[in-house]
This record gives C-alpha cells, structure tokens and sequence, in this order.
C-alpha cells in the first residue's frame, strides 16, 4: 500500500530529503533495529521489498525520524549504496553546475587526453563496427578512418561486432546486473557507461574503458544522476517490459547483446580528437561540444551538437538520409540529369539540370540529335514541313524553288532514332499530352493560353507535363489561328504586352519561387562589385551581369521550372525578332501618322553609367541623374584621351587643323 | 517590413530586366537581329538611289518585299545626325544595317572621303589618286561647318563612286570604360590583317560614334551551303589570318560567329568586326586548374576526390556557398567548353574553338549547329558529340566534376566525320568523306579540341594543309600574307 505510493518516487533523488515521504510505519520499524540495519538489509536483499522501495525507506527513516546525532551510526552500507548513486551525485552535480563555464582543459585533463587517446589508439584494433541508418558515403568515409586506426567494419551484424554505430536515438540500457548495487537499479539503468552521450566524450574516462578513479565514477553518476531526472516513467517501463518481448530492432539486440552503441556524433568525435596530434587542440575539440562537466549543461551540448550537425548537413543534406526519400535539402535525382561541379566543392555547382524520365530517350527534351531536315540545326527536331516549307518560301522569292527542293530531300537520320518516322514530332508530343489527361488539344490552344500556362507553373505542384505544354505551346505558335503561319512570325492579335508580360509573369513566379534572393543576392554583389572596380571593363558590362545573374538562375531555379522558362523565352525571343519585323511590314503599308505612333513604344533596358534599369530609354537619357554623368567630363577623361589619338589624319597637309 | 517587401519587388523587377536583357544581349540575338535587318527587313533609303546597288544586290540587301524605310529608324537617323554638330556634312546615313544590344549600325556615305587619309580603305588601291578639291577645308571649324558645307552633294558629284562607311552609334547607356575598352581595342588591332580598323571615333557628352569602313558582305546563310572544301578553306584563311593576328596582340575576341566575320563571297575578304566583347589575355582572371602541369592537376583532383562528402545523385537545395564565376561573354553555340566549364583563366583558345564551329556549321551544311538555348543545353550539346568519357575530361581540366545520366550522351559519342555524313545525309548511301573534307575534319578536330592547350593556335592552323589548300599552285605564301596584310 504504501510502496505503491512511493515507487515513482525512487527515480526522483530529491525524494530522500523529503520529510513527508516517510511514513510513521517506517519510522517506527527504524527506530527500532537502528542498530541492525545492516543485517535488515542483508535479509531484505532476497528481495521482499524491492530494492527502490527500500532506499526509500532507507532514506526516510534517516532524515525524517533519526535525530542527526543517533543517524550517523546507521549510516553503514547503505549509507555507500546510497551515496554513490544519489546523495554524492547530487552533490557533484551541483559542483558541477558551478564550474562549467569553465571550459579551458587544465594540464590534468591534457594528461588525461593524451592518456586517453593512447589508451584509445590501443583499444581501436579490437574493435568491430557495425554502421546502422548511416548513409553509404559517410559510412565509406567512417569505414576508411576507422581501418586507419585498426579497427574493422562488418557489413553484417553479427556476433563479432563490439561496436554499432547510429544515427538513430540509441535505446535505454539493460537493467543494470550488479545486484549489490541497488540504487543502480532506481538511478542508474538508463544510462550505463559505455551509453553515454556523446556530449560526454571529453571525459577520458567514459569512453567504456573502466576506470577506478572517483572523479570518472562521480561524473558518471553525475550524468546518470541528471539524465534519470529527465527520463519519462514510460522509458523505465520499457525497459522493464523490454526482455518479454523480443525486440528484433537492431539497436535492442546489440542492447541485449551487450554490444555498446554509440551515436555517430560520438564516433566522429573520438575519431576527430584521436586523430588530432595536439592534445591541447583534442582536449578542446572534445570540450567544443559542450563543457566537461556533461549532466547539467547537457541542454548547452544538445545545442552545439545540432549547429555543428546543421553545418555540416548544410551542404549534403543529412547524413542520416533514406535515399529513397527526397529530402528537403536536397534535390534528388529521379530523370537524366546533368550535373557539373566543383570538385572540391567550395563552390556551387557550375550547371545542373534535371529533365523528366522518358521511357523512349528521344522523348526527352534535352538537346540531342533529331530527325532535321537538310540545312537545319541536328539538335532541334523539325517539326513541321509545312511551316518550314511556308517559311523558307517567305524568305526570298529566288530561293523558293531551291527550297521546295530541300523538302524533297531526306531527313537527317541520326543514330539514336532507329526508322527514318514521317510522323512528326509534334503528334507525338500530343499524343503524350493525351496519355497524361491534359486538356488542351494542340491544335485549338487560344491565344489565351500563354497566361493559363504561366499561371500553372505558377502552381506549387509544378511538374515535368507543364514544361511539356510549354514546349509545345512553343511550337503551336506557329498553328495559332488555326493554319500553319511562318515560324517566328505571330499574328498581330497577339501583342507584345502580352508577350512581355507572359515573360514578368513567368519570372515573377521565378522571383515568388526559386530562391530569388540567391539570385538577387548574386546580381547585388554583382553591382557592388563592379560599383569597387569601375576600371575592369568587361565587369561593368550589363551584358555580363545579365549572363552572370542569368548563370546562377541556371542551377537556383528547379530544373523544370527553368527549362519551362527558357523554352518560353526562346519562342518570346524567336516571336519577337518576328513581330519587329512583322511591325516593319506593316509600318510600310499604313499611313505615317499611325506609325509615328508606334515610335513611342518604350524601350526599357539597363543603364550602366546610372547602374539603373529604366522603363524607357528615350525617357531615361533627358533624366537628371542620366545628364549629370553624361555632362561631368570627368566621366570621360580616359575615353577623351583615346578619341584623342583617333582624330582621322587629313589627307593633305594644310588641312592639318581639322579635327575630323 | 514594407521596405523590404518593396525591396524585394524591386529586386524581382530588376530581375526580370536582367532576364530580358540576357535574351537580348545574347549576342546571337544581336546576330539574329542583324542578320534579319541584312536579310531584307531594313529598307533603302526611299530618297537614295545607291550607286552602287547593283553590286550589292547580289546580297542580302537585295530583298525588295519591304522597299520602304521604317519611319522609327529614319526617325533615329535624323537625331543621331542633328546631336552631333557638324555630322550631317561629314556623313550622309543612308540606312540601319545592324543593331546590338550596345549599338546600331548604320550605313552612310562618307563626304569628306578625299580630304583625308584613307589607308584603312583596302579598295582604294584600285583608284586613281584624286588631286585636292579645289575649295580648302582648312578655314572649317565645327562651329562654321554648317555654313561651309551648304551643298556637300557638289563634292558629291564631283567623285566618280561614292564612298561608305559604317557609323556605329553606341547606346549612351554603355559605359565610357565599355566604350573604351573596345575602342582601344581597335585602336592596337589597327593594321591587323581581316580586322575591321577604325577610322575615326567621338563624343559629344554621352554619346560616342565610331567610324568603320563600310564592308561589303554577303549572309552567311546565303553562302554556307554553296561552298566547296576549297571555299571553306579561303573563308577560313581569312579568318584565321584575323585570328593570329588578334590573339598575337594577346587580345581575346570573344564572340567569334558567322556574324562577326563580315565575308565577300566574291572578293573572298573577309573582316573580322564587334570587338565589343573582346578582352585582353590575362585580365580578370585567377588560376585554373588547366593552367597547372598534368600531375599537379592529377594530385589536386585526387585529393578533392578522397575528401569528397557529396552525396551522389543529388545536389543541395540550399547552397551558400560561392558560385565560381567567370567571363562567359560569347554567343549561345559557340562557347568554348571552358567558358562553359566556368574556367578562370580563359585564353584566345576559346576563339579558335568558335572558329571551328563555323567550320563544323559549314561541313555538315547546318546552321546553326548548336542550337543551345543557354549554356547547359550547350554542354549536353558538347557532351552529345563528344561522349561521357572525354567531357568528364574535360571538366576535370578545370577542375569540374562532369556527370550525367542522359541516355543520348554516349560513353564515347561521335567522331565528326560520322556527324558529318550524317548531317549531310549520305551515312546510309555509304558515302565517305572526300579527301579535302578529310582534311577539313582532321582541321575541324584540331580546333574543336576539349582541351585548350592542346588546340590548335591561329598560328599553327595558317599552316595546317588545310589552310594551305591551293595556295602552293597560285601564289607563295609571302605574296599572299602580304595581300592579306593589305585588306
């Protein structure tokens, strides 16, 4: 009765100095074989009350009920038990909590490294690993340095491993098995020694090796005496529960198998301060995680223990990482890539592109040879003869006949595409659209949809297909209206508003999207740089600086969405070269006054001298700030000094004096 | 908050600007755009009747589907004449011929021809020398121009053809040190063989004009697929004669492309022109690991390999760490593979490997070859022809990891000369290669070499056969650099 009130009391230390926990039952029993205890207790060891319970007792009788005069000769044996599993740790853990700011390693603890790390060099050949839920790489790399050292790993867990190595939360300890100890059994069974955090591996002595100094003990029950304070009841209950049901779970059977586990942060900890030479540098790596004292500041170490983590998975994703599961960090390929890196990798990749997984190759829209016709680029299929034939006709009259000729030759046939297909391509590209459910038939696509498309890559779900209706939306151009029109040429409905919006809006989704801020941030130290050395001529080029921001778009964006974009801003790009052209056709046939009106089509653009983007470049050159450089000679004393030589040379002496 | 909102919109807009500026400035948009106005979308001047039209109309500019003159050039004629004081006599601008991300080009006569010293004009050895006019230019300050030439067409009549040049009109918004760097430039290459000199250049606050010679030329779409092994071998001479010349001053051009090489299919000169991205060797770079000898490199990339933590088959989402960061001015399909490769120590080899790309474009008769949207279409592109195995490579020489999993870029891809049946459309006839094509491949191979230092030199390749086809039987080979030096 009342031991089922005070048994969760026994995880809690603090318990003991309770008045309230001792019950006058108790107290009455303890004040009569005061004397006797040890024999009590060498009787009760056979296990009536459990061993928790007892201390309790213990405990209770000595604060509550014993006048400290006539206590202190009961404290015999289990006054020891006690005071190595609670009352000492408390202590410690209190002193503990005082020096741990402290970090800096005494020549004590220096000793205490270069011990250690002999004593560890000398225990790595006995060693066996086992790497558990750690990625191939990092275990190939662990693997290497651990075989460096003499240890070995096995593929398979087995008998021979002594130690596993994880990633995953390591399970609780065994119940301790030294039954003469029965405060371990209330204190000390979650973590055992050779469990211990990794936090604590700048204590030479945790590292599984036994050690008899007090001060390891101490600072190990100081760590099991902080921990347990922090261990839910239901762990305790596992771990009771634990030998009924076998667990098959790796972990719990090398747990069961008494093979020790350590966490990988604590692997590559011992493995970083065995391999560092300067044992002040290995005391320090060991205290970077967190301070020596371990329990109390346990918090401090989780925390250093995630930045550290968080540096190093910045770059590789985390090391724990299912492959077969996307990260958030990073991308994955599932469809041919192309992917182009430093291989030092302090720097960005130079290119990386995903394209959609095609089960016939040359479905794929990456460039590569394509059915084109005589005269053609090898890398872009030749869609439509008509257009083409349409379009060459156009051109100039004397060359039509030569070009009905090119339509009657063959085909370039490359390697990959086996029989010379009539069929075209783009019928392909609809058929697939029709397999993939998509609704806009080829042929009927509005001049609307330009926008419903950007408003899809809009969409979060952006896949491969959008980029297939981009393309495809790029080709149909030329079926806009329902008949074949020259390619490049747009019918006048569709105005070039229109158009450079649907390009705004596309990069609008790319700025809403696809790390702007890297590419901003690209293009801003770009202008700063270039604001510093306004000397380096080619650095000052917008050109250059659209290329370079242009660049870096290449591998921020998603690869579909980037190759949605291109293959969009090459149709704008391809259209509007026509449209101008169309505009000068029909310039030529309509009265001046309406053309006169088309003069005052803005012309925005970028302006290196102001380091401005402008909306019209008529505007932008009357403007303040555009005049006050242009009219400061200063701006052009080192251009002056060129013109200066380049004066045309009069042909005939008495003309010396013209400047021209 | 609301600034940074705004801040952030602003920087959105400037993204986007930057966007369509790099499909402008692409400089094969430049190309494009200029290739269009050749083709027939720019008009003569209504007023004009050329002289020598007839030459001309040989070429592109002979297209009459749109014989009228856009009222928005005409009208930006006219400003660019009335800024500069004094202009309007000098130069009569007939038409635009070409426009650029940082300038327009335009045709015009050139007035005072005969008052000055032409020897950049490479015809004028064809001409009688003209005795001075009669009335002296000398009194003619550029305050007194506009009452002296009253009538410039007397002199006009006076000549027996008149002379043309080029007037670039660079944007106001370009940069004194852009303007600069392309014009000094010019200035060293003055004299060069096949590089377009300039006349003359000024300013007037902002705005800068340079004076080219006016060079005759045809499309190279007009021209590509007409021309024998022979032909390819002259067109090349030329430009490769410009090349030695350009990179023997250390000079990188940069921007290598059908373009930029204004060709006379009929005089076979050729200029080489648009300096405008064009840089000196050695500025703005830091070292490469190409630049290091062959086992350094391999230690290097060993030990990158060993401490590499990368996981495979996937790559960081969030990256903070620095881009690599490189010139990469060039035009879409012609970057060499180390501007792709971002390398940081960029030498005049990368024109050679433009160069052999028009030579590619010409054998297989397809222009473009490389359609290369942007730089990642242009390596698979790269990597299409050349397999897995030589671009890994290739990477490594600058220290790049290459990998990639597309299924059409073999381990070893294609050798040219199967690229070129193909692409000419005899693999299945069982067609070989003719023997001076053979050549013109074995040429091809060494321009279109993945590793920079094992490329061919412009040098080198003026005297590879190939650019010595046909010279052995007509002239030595010192007469022709001479008449070349001459151009």
């Amino acid at each position: 009765m009342s031991s089922t009130r005070r048994v969760p009391l026994s995880s809690n230390p603090n318990a003991a100095n309770s008045p309230l926990r001792a019950p006058p039952l108790y107290s009455l029993q303890a004040n009569k074989k005061s004397r006797s205890h040890a024999e009590l207790m060498r009787e009760e060891a056979y296990g009536q009350p459990p061993p928790a319970k007892r201390q309790m007792v213990d405990l209770g009788i000595q604060r509550s009920t014993v006048s400290p005069s006539r206590a202190r000769p009961a404290r015999t044996i289990v006054h020891r038990a006690v005071s190595k599993a609670s009352a000492l740790g408390t202590a410690a853990a209190e002193r503990a909590a005082q020096n741990a700011p402290v970090c800096k390693p005494s020549e004590k603890e220096l000793d205490n490294i270069r011990q250690w790390q002999t004593q560890i060099r000398a225990r790595f050949p006995k060693m066996v690993f086992y790497f558990e839920s750690i990625s191939d790489e990092q275990r190939h790399k662990l693997a290497k340095q651990v075989t460096q050292l003499g240890a070995r790993e096995e593929k398979f867990f087995s008998i021979n491993i002594t130690h596993v190595v994880t990633t995953r939360p390591i399970p609780p300890a065994k119940v301790n098995r030294d039954e003469n100890d029965p405060a371990a059994d209330g204190h000390a069974n979650v973590e055992q020694p050779k469990t211990i955090d990794p936090s604590l591996l700048n204590r030479t002595a945790d590292l599984g090796i036994p050690s008899t100094s007090t001060t390891s003990v101490r600072r190990k029950l100081l760590f099991d005496t902080a921990s347990s304070r922090r261990i839910p009841l239901q762990a305790q209950e596992d771990t009771i529960k634990r030998p009924k049901a076998r667990n098959t779970d790796v972990l719990h059977r090398a747990r069961e198998m008494d093979k020790r586990i350590w966490s990988l942060e604590k692997l590559q900890k011992i493995l970083d301060m065995v391999q560092e030479p300067d044992p002040y540098k290995s005391a320090v790596l060991g205290q970077g995680r967190g301070t020596s004292q371990g329990g109390p500041n346990s918090k401090a170490v989780e925390q250093s223990n995630l930045l550290q983590l968080l540096q190093n998975e910045r770059f590789h994703g985390p090391s724990d990482r299912d492959p077969t599961v996307a990260s958030k960090d990073l991308h994955i390929f599932k469809g041919p890539y192309i992917y182009v890196y430093d291989v030092e990798e302090k720097l960005k990749p130079i290119m990386v592109r995903e394209y959609a997984k095609v089960a016939d190759k040359k479905d794929g829209e990456w460039p590569q040879f394509r059915v084109a016709s005589q005269g053609r680029c090898p890398f872009v299929e030749d869609y439509e003869p008509v257009d083409r034939e349409n379009r060459v006709q156009t051109r100039t009259k004397e060359r039509t006949g030569k070009a009905a000729v090119e339509v009657a030759a063959p085909s370039l046939k490359p390697p990959q595409v086996e029989p010379p297909k009539p069929v075209t391509g783009k019928r392909t590209l609809a058929e697939m659209e029709e397999t993939q459910h998509r609704v806009a038939p080829v042929a009927v696509m509005t001049a609307a949809e330009p926008f419903d498309r950007a408003k899809l890559s809009n969409a979060p779900s952006l896949d491969f297909r959008t980029q297939n209706a981009f393309r495809s939306h790029a080709k149909t151009g030329r079926f806009l209206a329902g008949e074949p029109v020259a390619s490049g040429v747009q019918p006048s409905n569709v105005t070039s508003a229109i158009r450079s919006q649907m390009i705004s809006s596309t990069t609008g989704v790319l700025g809403a999207k696809a790390g702007t801020s890297k590419e901003i941030h690209g293009l801003q130290r770009k202008v700063l740089q270039k604001a510093s050395t306004p000397v380096v001529s080619q650095d000052l080029s917008s050109r250059r600086l659209a290329e370079m921001s242009h660049d870096s778009n290449t591998f921020i964006r998603s690869a579909s969405l980037s190759r949605a974009t291109h293959r969009k801003l090459d149709a704008v790009e391809e259209d509007e070269s026509a449209q101008q052209k169309a505009k000068l056709r029909r310039t030529a046939s309509v009265p001046v006054p309406q053309a006169k009106q088309k003069a005052r089509d803005p012309k925005p653009g970028y302006c290196e001298n102001c380091q401005d983007k402008f909306e019209d470049f008529d505007d932008h050159i009357v403007s303040r700030k555009h005049r006050k450089f242009a009219d400061n000679d200063d701006n052009w004393a080192q251009l002056d000094a060129l013109l200066s030589q380049l004066t045309r040379v009069p042909r005939y002496q008495h003309e010396e004096e013209d400047e021209w | 908050m609301a600034t940074a909102v705004a801040a952030r919109r602003r920087r959105a807009d400037s993204f986007r600007i930057h966007e369509d500026v790099a499909a402008m400035d692409d400089a094969e948009m430049h190309g494009k755009a200029l290739q269009e106005e050749e083709n027939g979308t720019y008009r003569e001047d209504e007023e004009e009747v050329e002289p020598v039209d007839e030459l001309e109309s040989n070429y592109s500019e002979s297209s009459e589907d749109e014989p009228v003159i856009d009222v928005n050039i005409q009208h930006d004629m006219e400003k660019l004449q009335s800024s500069f004081s004094g202009l309007r006599h000098r130069y009569r601008l007939i038409k635009r011929i070409g426009e650029g991300t940082f300038s327009t080009v335009y045709k015009a006569e050139d007035l005072q021809y005969d008052h000055f010293d032409n020897s950049w004009d490479f015809e004028k050895e064809n001409e009688k020398w003209t005795p001075p006019p009669l009335k002296s230019f000398t009194s003619q300050s550029t305050t007194t121009l506009d009452l002296a030439a009253e009538d410039p067409s007397q002199h006009l009549q006076r000549r027996r053809k008149p002379k043309y040049v080029a007037i670039k009109k660079i944007y106001v918004t370009s940069s004194p040190t852009r303007i600069l760097n392309e014009l000094e430039l010019l200035h060293d290459l003055r004299g060069c063989s096949s590089v377009c000199p300039l006349i003359t250049a000024f300013r007037q606050t902002d705005q800068v004009v340079a004076i080219l010679p006016y060079f005759r030329h045809a499309d190279f779409r007009e021209y590509f697929r007409k021309m024998t092994v022979r032909d390819m071998s002259i067109y090349l001479r030329s430009l490769f004669s410009a090349l030695a010349s350009v990179h023997s001053r250390n000079i990188l051009h940069r921007d290598i492309k059908p373009t930029n090489f204004l060709y006379d299919p009929l005089t076979q000169r050729g200029v080489l022109v648009d300096f405008g991205l064009a840089e000196r060797e050695g500025v703005d770079c830091k070292p490469c690991l190409c630049h290091e000898d062959a086992l350094m490199r391999k230690t290097r990339l060993r030990n990158a390999v060993m401490g590499s933590t990368a996981p495979a088959g996937g790559y960081p989402k969030q990256d903070t760490r620095p881009s690599r960061r490189a010139n990469r001015a060039g035009t879409r399909g012609f970057r060499a593979p180390e501007v792709l490769f971002k390398c940081t120590e960029q030498t005049t080899k990368l024109d050679i490997w433009s160069a052999g790309v028009i030579l590619l474009t010409i054998l297989s008769r397809r222009f473009p070859f490389f359609n290369s949207a942007d730089d990642v279409e242009a390596m698979i592109e790269i990597a299409t022809i050349f397999g897995q195995k030589r671009m890994k490579a290739a990477g490594q020489l600058h220290g790049c990891s290459f990998e990639t999993t597309i299924p059409t870029i073999g381990t070893f891809g294609f050798s040219f000369e199967r690229i070129i049946l193909w692409s000419t459309c005899r693999s299945d006839t069982g067609e070989t290669l003719s023997k001076d094509e053979k050549l013109a491949v074995d040429f091809l191979n060494k321009c279109m070499e993945l590793d920079p230092s094992r490329r061919i030199s412009a040098e080198e390749a003026l005297s590879h056969d190939f650019l010595r086809m046909g010279l052995e039987d007509e002239v030595s080979p010192e007469e022709e650099e001479i008449d070349i030096m001459m151009v």
